[in-house]
């Protein structure tokens, strides 16, 4: 049985892409019910920061973690809800998508503790609070600390991302094992809804600022399609002498935005699909090094622009998945060094949509210019004009389908806000659980899996492509992103915390 | 417009190949699968009444690996046009 595309409803049911439209627009409606009064989403967890030796002397689940709004309910009850309700929904997810269900579900179950895990280690006072005053309270006192590394909830991130990585460079047949349910893009694509809803929550405060924020990102689209990708193709071409095809795979991989550009594009040039397989290869591994690296380095060297260091990572950080990481990660960080800094509390979300939407314009983009590198390669390289032809429904067919279930929900709570002003509270009250608790269990989820899918030995044997990715990136296209991030944003600072 | 044959491309790491009423084609590069299945097509007599052919060559995206197909669910779909012979003319044998 072959799967192919034929007709525009194709891959609803079956692609990672759509699934996550699916699982985004489930909680998103069940979260909408509160304009109702109706409480569909309160029995998700959410994390408590604790204290090592307050907890060691009188050890409860209450000091860890806790439902959301069904204050009745047992934490331990909350999390086994929790678990259940997103174990049956990605396990329906991965039925309708072949994949093997059982190696699935054990999959998830493990990597789901493994995240809570981290989850709830990352929230241990020591690491995540911070010496301010914050809604009237200095956590950092609270708790009676004498020293913390106070890094808000960057340590989880960075605590599950590190797990990850052992898993994925150290136990390689538990990785192995473990990958049918390590999905990082689906996950992290749920979560971009979510965030959807986020945006539309701070549309509702802040409308113009969102607007300008979604505008302005529009100009990474020519940055990276009209900059980097040629730049990086004469590179490849003149330099590194590499073939036609296996240059604009890897132009595209690099500037664009990644894994997905890298199989537009092979599709489109109709490359022989090994290609794509060994540039995405790549691509994952580099993916990993920006989002270990870009977030401090920018945090460190520009802690005034916040924005500006959001829309870079947005252009520079290829693959959903990695960016959105990364940006989560740049956001911790920031708002929560700028807190310990100077006392002004930054809201949390604003970096990281930054960096998200600045992506979400590129990968927008790559439907058309697949199709347009699909028709320089029939009239100008195979010279087959007339012979063969490619459909506009290409371009659906390529296009990212969870910028749908994004702007939905954006939408959405956009037009609550302009038409029905009086129940904005309301509406807020369920939306708030989807898009912080809920997202940031997807964020958590992603951080481990893109962790486990990381194998740095995969890179023996790629010498020339692997230098030829280090010089575009580090050399090309994180300091032109800078550079183009800088000029339209420099200066924006994200609203403060009430 | 509907095309008149419909092919599913595959790739099994070396070969692009199809198959048309029961038969395998392969080649090792695709321009030449494609002279392949032009000649296949001018052979069947279903089409010979046809000036000319419409071959829809969709690819099968179950061959690019599990992990990947998260990033992207398509690779590509084209129309192949296959002109058909004058009555008179004689045909190659199909390889």
């Amino acid at each position: 049985m072959s799967t192919t595309n034929r007709k525009w409803h194709d891959g609803m049911l079956r692609t990672e892409d759509w699934w996550a439209v699916w699982l985004g627009l489930i909680m998103f409606f069940a979260g909408m019910l509160s304009i109702w009064g109706i409480d569909l989403v309160g029995w998700m967890t959410k994390t408590k920061t604790w204290e090592f030796t307050n907890l060691i002397a009188d050890f409860g689940w209450a000091k860890l973690i806790k439902p959301a709004t069904y204050s009745d309910m047992p934490p331990l009850l909350s999390l086994f809800v929790t678990y259940a309700v997103f174990t049956t929904l990605t396990c329906i997810g991965a039925w309708f998508q072949k994949l093997d269900v059982k190696k699935f579900f054990i999959g998830f179950t493990i990597i789901f503790v493994i995240t809570w895990l981290c989850w709830i280690i990352g929230h241990e006072a020591h690491f995540k609070a911070i010496d301010a005053v914050v809604k009237g309270k200095n956590d950092f006192e609270k708790y009676g600390l004498s020293w913390g590394l106070q890094l808000g909830g960057g340590f989880s991130y960075m605590l599950a991302l590190a797990v990850g990585l052992i898993i994925g460079n150290v136990f390689k047949g538990v990785a192995a094992f473990l990958k049918e349910a390590a999905k990082p893009e689906w996950f992290i694509k749920t979560a971009i809804v979510y965030l959807g809803i986020k945006l539309g929550l701070m549309s509702m405060q802040s409308t113009g600022y969102v607007v300008e924020l979604a505008l302005s990102g529009a100009a990474a689209v020519f940055v990276a399609y009209l900059l980097f990708w040629p730049i990086v193709y004469w590179l490849a071409r003149r330099v590194f002498r590499l073939r036609r095809d296996a240059s604009a795979v890897l132009s595209s991989g690099i500037s664009v935005c990644g894994v997905s550009a890298a199989i537009a594009t092979a599709g489109a040039i109709r490359a022989k699909p090994i290609l794509p397989v060994t540039v995405s290869m790549l691509i994952v591994i580099f993916a990993m090094i920006e989002l270990v690296v870009l977030p401090t380095t920018y945090a460190t060297l520009a802690p005034e622009q916040p924005i500006v260091n959001g829309a870079a990572m947005g252009m520079t950080v290829k693959t959903d998945g990695a960016d959105a990481a990364a940006g989560a990660i740049l956001d911790e960080l920031m708002v929560s060094r700028h807190l310990q800094k100077t006392g002004e509390h930054w809201q949390e979300g604003w970096i990281l949509s930054a960096a998200i939407l600045t992506k979400i314009w590129i990968d927008v983009f790559i439907g058309i210019w697949a199709f347009l590198l699909a028709m320089i390669w029939i009239y100008k390289v195979e010279k087959k004009p007339g012979q063969l032809q490619v459909g506009l429904s290409e371009i659906w067919f390529r296009f990212p389908k969870f910028v749908i279930g994004y702007f939905l929900a954006w939408l959405f709570y956009v037009g609550i806000a302009v038409w029905f002003p009086d129940a904005i509270e309301d509406a807020a009250a369920g939306a708030s659980i989807v898009q912080s608790p809920m997202r940031k269990m997807m964020f958590m989820l992603t951080f481990v899996s893109i962790g486990i899918m990381t194998d740095f030995s995969k890179l023996k044997g790629m010498g020339r492509l692997a230098a030829l990715y280090g010089i575009a990136l580090f050399l090309i296209i994180a300091p032109i992103a800078y550079a183009v991030a800088y000029v339209f944003h420099r200066g924006m600072l994200p609203p403060l915390a009430n | 417009m509907a095309a008149d044959l419909e092919l599913t491309l595959s790739f099994d790491g070396e070969c692009w190949s199809t198959v048309i009423d029961g038969h395998t084609f392969s080649a090792a590069e695709l321009p030449e699968l494609e002279n392949r299945i032009a000649q296949a097509v001018r052979h069947m007599a279903r089409f010979q009444d046809h000036p000319c052919v419409q071959v829809w060559l969709g690819f099968d995206f179950d061959v690019i690996p599990t992990w990947l197909r998260q990033y992207h669910s398509h690779y590509f779909n084209s129309r192949l046009q296959v002109t058909m012979p004058s009555a008179n003319a004689e045909l190659p044998a199909v390889t």
